[in-house]
């Protein structure tokens, strides 16, 4: 289907992603360029399910590349399996049969791991490579030649080329900078901390069964303690989702001091951030009203 | 790219060129991108235009940042721009005017002191009682009786430090400084692009000791971040030893018993992370609490990567701090330091390291960085060098941060730049960069 502002638009919204114009743009150009999309942002405001989302819009499969500390191509692209190759060779052996490496690297041995599976896959994947700014700066640098090529050469079998360009997010919690090469070949995405009106939309559109006054007021709360206070952590998107569904299963309909500072251990993960809010915990719900601009009771 | 004129594509490229001189990595490759992101999204929606832009050219946050200053200033109507034009050369008249006013009264035995244009704006928009005050500086200190024209740097800095003071007191903080184009509105264009630089870029290069009570929570937010994006970058280079796994071949043989001696389950050595130990060794003369608050800071940041810090101050004699991460850093530094016995008395490096050779022998080991912190004026400069260097010879590493400007170190500076790196350590931006290149000898 060809890709417009519009159609990307709507398909976000029914898939109840509360995509901004930014966001919007930066994915249409992505796809019609056909170039990755790498999407900066603290943890929690939305990054990986925008890939998650892509793939649920164009129905296609989600192949996921998680980074860690320690990834290398063998975890990433392929690997042989060994195990398999030596229960073969046993096998023939005791068998008799006379063993031609031709045909322990084969298909058959090969494992694929996800950039490979990608490359290879008949429909066009959506390749989600997660937190890539934990991997190292070897690992990054083969990453930006699969990203570049879309094809890889496997010693044993020749070179396999991408039957379909995948669509590629890139995540990254931006702890350490990424190397240019990697961000030049990418459409860039930071996704900041939403403001009242579309957090409170956000949890409208997950928690449906929260109220419109418990999600508005709960935004505004959110969206104080973001700007105002000096907190280690700030909450994100995710975890004012899951505030609201603790009060929701508390049966709150609306929010008052005291009912902030005694949840506060759901939205921030500090003891010195939940005590900097249980100090300032009175008056809070009436000054976050204020701020926000929300109607008065 | 059918639909995109010439001067749409002159324009953008001259656009890329002035976004780099605001420090943003933006390369040839981008800005086809960009062209060919806009004939895709058309010009019709300027907002749709302007994101297409953004998400091709900036690709961080702090350079989609300076991005949005200098759209705004730059895709401006073409009759605002002649507007400004005109602006310019009649701003360009009145500020000679000024400047050699302010020349005429700011005079170091006669010539004029070297002040940026803002610092001339600045001292223009002081009362007639602050300019009286500072004329009256600059004049009874080029009268004394041994002064020379040599004291100007001296005099020129105190002003300087004065003016910058008053503009950020009047929220107009010195935007960093970019070197001259040629073009007077592409220069202006830049330098207010420059200036509107959010509160946190304007931190990152002041003054650590200009930094106010108001400031510090933001800042040592902001020195916690670039200790953590920093430990990242180290905790990557660990690994690139520990990547190039070995077969463990006695594991794996002793695996292959319970196979009938098939090596099933291959094992694979990995080397463990070598973590430095820190040993800081701080001078405690003068104004130093502020700095030594802040590399704190900066080296807790860093305990994902670093085994152990110990923190030592000198004056005349050596003392070891007792000092944690954790929540009133700063309170924790000035109690340690009001407490210490060495704290208000003069410096000597030279007796301090002597101690630290005698009764702390043992922090100095080869998987040791350690890291001085010190305006380089001490007494017995040679004889600290020396000790220096032997210092240097027991352990992994060392380096020296040094809290005045490199035009103001005393001579000593260089006999100890000779034994160790040493480099200026003013602002938050200074021990990033301090940091960010020597992260690998850490």
């Amino acid at each position: 289907m060809p890709v417009s502002m519009g159609w990307l638009r709507e398909a976000f919204a029914a898939d109840g992603y509360i995509a901004g114009d930014e966001l919007l743009v930066a994915v249409y150009l992505a796809l019609r360029l056909e170039k990755p999309l790498l999407v900066e942002g603290a943890p929690g405001v939305g990054k990986t399910e925008i890939a998650k989302a892509l793939a649920r819009i164009h129905g296609s499969e989600l192949i996921r590349l998680q980074c860690y500390e320690g990834l290398d191509e063998a975890k990433a692209l392929y690997e042989w399996n060994y195990q398999r190759q030596l229960i073969h060779i046993q096998v023939a052996r005791e068998q008799g049969l006379a063993v031609v490496e031709r045909d322990l690297f084969s298909e058959e041995y090969l494992l694929e791991r996800p950039l490979l599976k990608a490359i290879r896959a008949r429909e066009r994947p959506v390749l989600l490579i997660d937190e890539c700014d934990k991997t190292d700066e070897e690992f990054e640098a083969f990453l930006f030649e699969v990203l570049s090529d879309f094809q890889v050469s496997i010693p044993e079998l020749g070179t396999v080329p991408c039957r379909q360009v995948p669509v590629v997010v890139l995540t990254s919690n931006a702890e350490r900078e990424l190397s240019d090469g990697l961000r030049r070949r990418c459409i860039y995405l930071y996704i900041d901390f939403p403001d009242v009106a579309k957090e409170t939309r956000i949890i409208q559109s997950r928690i449906p069964e929260a109220g419109e006054r418990l999600a508005a007021e709960a935004a505004a709360v959110i969206g104080l303690l973001r700007a105002e206070l000096q907190l280690k952590k700030r909450p994100s998107i995710a975890e004012t989702l899951d505030w609201v569904r603790a009060l929701t299963a508390l049966d709150v309909a609306k929010l008052d001091d005291v009912t902030v500072a005694r949840t506060a251990n759901v939205f921030l993960k500090n003891r010195d951030d939940i005590d900097q809010v249980r100090a300032k915990a009175p008056g809070l719900v009436a000054k976050a009203r204020e701020r926000a601009k929300l109607p008065r009771e | 790219m059918t639909g995109i004129g010439t001067s749409l594509t002159l324009n953008l490229t001259q656009f890329a060129s002035l976004l780099r001189r605001l420090g943003v990595r933006t390369g040839t490759g981008e800005v086809i991108d960009a062209l060919t992101a806009l004939a895709d999204v058309g010009l019709s929606d300027p907002a749709l235009a302007r994101l297409a832009l953004k998400a091709t050219l900036a690709k961080g946050k702090e350079e989609q940042e300076a991005f949005e200053r200098l759209f705004d200033c730059y895709f401006v109507p073409p009759e605002a721009k002649a507007g400004r034009q005109e602006e310019l050369r009649a701003r360009a008249a009145a500020q000679a005017k000024q400047a050699a006013a302010v020349s005429r009264d700011l005079a170091f035995q006669g010539a004029g002191l070297n002040l940026t244009a803002q610092q001339i704006e600045a001292y223009a928009r002081l009362s007639e009682e602050e300019q009286s005050r500072l004329r009256d500086f600059v004049a009874e200190s080029a009268a004394g009786a041994k002064v020379g024209p040599s004291f100007q740097p001296l005099i020129e800095q105190i002003v300087k430090g004065h003016l910058r003071r008053k503009m950020r007191q009047n929220g107009r903080a010195e935007p960093v400084p970019l070197a001259p184009s040629g073009d007077p509105l592409l220069d202006d264009i830049l330098s207010q692009a420059a200036g509107r630089g959010s509160a946190s870029e304007a931190l990152i290069h002041l003054d650590i000791a200009e930094i106010g009570r108001a400031e510090f929570a933001e800042a040592a937010q902001l020195v916690r971040r670039l200790a953590r994006r920093l430990a990242g970058r180290i905790s990557r280079r660990y690994r690139l030893t520990a990547r190039r796994a070995q077969l463990d071949l006695r594991r794996t043989i002793r695996g292959s018993v319970s196979t009938g001696g098939i090596p099933f389950r291959l094992a694979y050595r990995r080397q463990r992370a070598d973590k430095p130990r820190l040993v800081v060794i701080c001078d405690v003369s003068g104004s130093m609490a502020r700095y030594l608050t802040f590399i704190l800071l900066f080296l807790f940041g860093l305990t994902s990567v670093v085994r152990t810090i110990a923190i030592f101050a000198f004056g005349e004699e050596l003392e070891r701090l007792d000092l944690r991460a954790g929540t009133e850093l700063e309170l924790q530094v000035e109690r340690a330091l009001a407490s210490s016995r060495v704290a208000g008395k003069g410096t000597d490096l030279a007796q301090a390291l002597e101690t630290l050779h005698a009764q702390a022998r043992a922090t100095l080991t080869p998987g040791t960085f350690v890291l001085v912190v010190s305006d380089t004026k001490t007494l017995h400069a040679e004889q600290a060098a020396a000790l220096l260097g032997r210092v240097l010879k027991r352990v992994r590493g060392m380096l020296w941060l040094c809290p005045l400007p490199e035009s103001e170190w005393p001579p000593a500076a260089k006999l100890f730049a000779a034994v160790c790196p040493l480099v200026e350590c003013r602002t938050i931006a200074d021990l990033g960069r301090a940091f960010g290149k020597r992260l690998g000898r850490l």
